[in-house]
Order: structure tokens, then C-alpha cells, then sequence
């Protein structure tokens, strides 16, 4: 079900609120619709999937957490295994199957195209980072040439990838 | 595997309850009161330990988390970038000024490829927009790994690992 004029001008609505008991109230108010008609809206955007959640973002960095993005060169055969591993694991946060091309759209053969997975893994610390990814070779029989853990050195830049308008 | 500098933040008892209760908020009028009445705090606690957490930076923000492949955002791709050391920041800046480019980062590795960014498209056309863009302004070699299939997409929550 497409996102409706309505939806948009309810979404809209809901950025940049602050975390109190006002909260719905004040949206509510901003939409001159009664509080237990905005709490209906917005269980039908969660129904729909629109809205995933209305929680904390967590900073993975000040709490310690060890975390990089991993690359595997993974069979076609065994990516609904990975899927089931992944399903599992709270740390993988993000998982891509992706293709490689050149600058000018053709089909790169560079090394890193052989690297079909992408995927995100956060962990405690870096003995349990390890002990994970150890897990996730021996289970789906992941050779050490075809996995590629890349940490990252600097952020420049973390967004969130839509812009609701 | 982030940079060795970090340093694990500890939380009490009561601020993980909190953590927890504040992942996913139940969608009811004065939230607050409910989850302090849960976990026998008053709201007042319940709020000053989260102002604390986010002083600390390890609540970013609280609020909507949206889908973005339900808002139309269904197609992403990964450019890798290779830059030299000494341009890496001013290559980093470029692209982070750009609306279209969610996420960069340095990843240094053996096959050279050291800058990565992240975007995202409500079209196959778009995104090749977007990709065209960024690839005919940027004189450096680059690979753009496209998405065929998104196998998860979720929010980090507190960890407890069993192991």
C-alpha cells in the first residue's frame, strides 16, 4: 500500500519531537486530531511497516561496541543458510547481496567483485567480534580468503537515508 | 575493529532496564509514566536517566524510525572510492555534502579501495542519476557494488552476548 498524502502529512508531523508524556499529545495537537486518533494512525503506519518503531537510536561507539563491515564470497547455495545465521544474530544489523561494476556500468572483475555479501556486525568487544566471526566461517564453511572483515578508520559521514518530503 | 581509542561505557542496572524499555515505545499517551510505572521509577527518574545516557552519547535520539525501502527508498548501492591519504578528508567532505549520500566512511584495506559511501534511490533510474553524478565529478578509480537483495535490515539493540 503506497504512501498517501495523508501519511506524508502525518509523518511529517512526527520529526523533531521530544521524549515526554506530551509527546502524542503535542503531535496530536500540531495535527488538530484527537490523541486517540493520532495513536490509531500511527498503529496503522506500524502495521503497514512504515513505521518500524518509535525508540532509541544508540550510539554503538560510546558504548564500547566493536564493529565492521564484512565481506564473503558466498555460493548461491548457501545464502539461505546465511539468511537463517543472520535472522539469529542481534549483531547484524545489515545484510546486502551485491554486484560490482566499473565506472562507465560495466560488469567489474576487480577482486573485491568476488565479495557478493555485505553485511554489518557489532559485538561487545573485540574477543566476542571475533568469536562471532569465527561462528559464522565454521558454520556456513567460510575459508579465510573468502572473508574480508573491513573495520572503519573514520566516519565522515551517518544519516539516515531517507528524506521524508 | 573500531578505532582501538573507544572506551566501553558502563551502564547500572537501571539504565539498561530503561534501554530496553525505550527500544521500541509502546504507542500510548503519557509514555513515560508507563515505563516508569513498570519498572517502579518515576517518570522524572525515568527521564533524568535518559538525558544522562544521552549526555554520555550513548542515546543518540529517541523518535520515529522509519522504513525506508516503505517510504521508496528500495534501491541502494555501495561506491568505493580509492583516495590517497592526504586527500582522504577533503574527498570525504565532497561527498558528505551531498543529500543523496547517507553514510561515509574510511575503510583501509588490501585491495586499496580505502572510502566507502552509501545511496540510496526510489528508482533504478534515480539511482544511476545519482551514481552518474557522483561518479563523473570524482577523478579517483571507483567501484559501485549495487544491492540485489536486501537479506536484513534492523536497528541495533543492546547487546548481551551468551558466549
Amino acid at each position: 500500500m503506497p504512501l498517501t498524502e495523508q501519511d506524508i502529512v502525518i509523518i511529517n508531523a512526527l520529526q523533531g519531537t521530544t521524549f515526554n508524556d506530551d509527546l502524542f499529545t503535542n503531535i496530536a495537537t500540531r495535527l488538530s486530531i484527537s490523541p486517540d486518533k493520532l495513536l490509531e494512525k500511527l498503529e496503522n503506519l506500524k502495521k503497514r511497516g512504515i513505521l518500524r518503531r518509535w525508540g532509541v537510536f544508540l550510539n554503538s561507539r560510546t558504548l564500547g561496541y566493536n564493529s565492521a563491515l564484512i565481506a564473503l564470497q558466498l555460493p548461491e547455495n548457501k545464502i539461505e543458510k546465511l539468511e537463517n545465521w543472520i535472522k539469529n544474530e542481534k549483531g547484524v544489523t545489515h545484510c546486502y547481496v551485491r554486484r560490482f561494476f566499473n565506472k562507465d556500468g560495466s560488469v567489474s572483475n576487480h577482486e573485491l567483485a568476488s565479495f557478493n555479501i555485505w553485511l554489518t556486525l557489532t559485538s561487545l568487544n573485540k574477543s566476542y567480534f571475533h568469536h562471532k566471526v569465527n561462528r559464522l566461517q565454521r558454520e556456513l564453511e567460510i575459508d579465510n580468503n573468502l572473508i574480508l572483515i573491513l573495520p572503519s578508520q573514520k566516519k565522515f559521514k551517518l544519516r539516515v537515508p531517507y528524506d521524508i518530503q | 575493529m573500531t578505532s582501538s581509542n573507544s572506551k566501553m561505557v558502563s551502564l547500572s542496572g537501571k539504565e539498561q532496564q530503561i534501554l530496553n524499555e525505550i527500544y521500541d515505545i509502546p504507542l500510548a499517551l503519557q509514555p513515560v509514566t508507563a515505563i516508569g510505572k513498570k519498572l517502579g521509577m518515576s517518570s522524572n527518574q525515568v527521564l533524568e536517566i535518559i538525558s544522562n545516557l544521552k549526555k554520555r552519547g550513548v542515546v543518540r535520539r529517541i523518535g520515529p524510525v522509519f522504513s525506508h525501502r516503505e517510504l521508496g527508498y528500495s534501491y541502494n548501492a555501495m561506491i568505493l572510492f580509492k583516495v590517497d591519504e592526504k586527500s582522504l578528508d577533503r574527498a570525504a567532505a565532497v561527498l558528505s555534502r551531498k543529500k543523496e549520500i547517507s553514510h561515509v566512511f574510511q575503510r583501509n584495506n588490501k585491495y586499496g579501495m580505502n572510502l566507502y559511501a552509501m545511496v540510496h534511490a526510489k528508482s533504478k533510474e534515480q539511482l544511476k542519476k545519482i551514481i552518474n553524478r557522483v561518479v563523473d565529478e570524482a577523478k579517483m578509480p571507483i567501484l559501485v557494488a549495487k544491492t540485489v537483495q536486501e537479506l536484513k535490515k534492523d536497528s541495533l539493540t543492546i547487546l548481551k552476548e551468551v558466549e
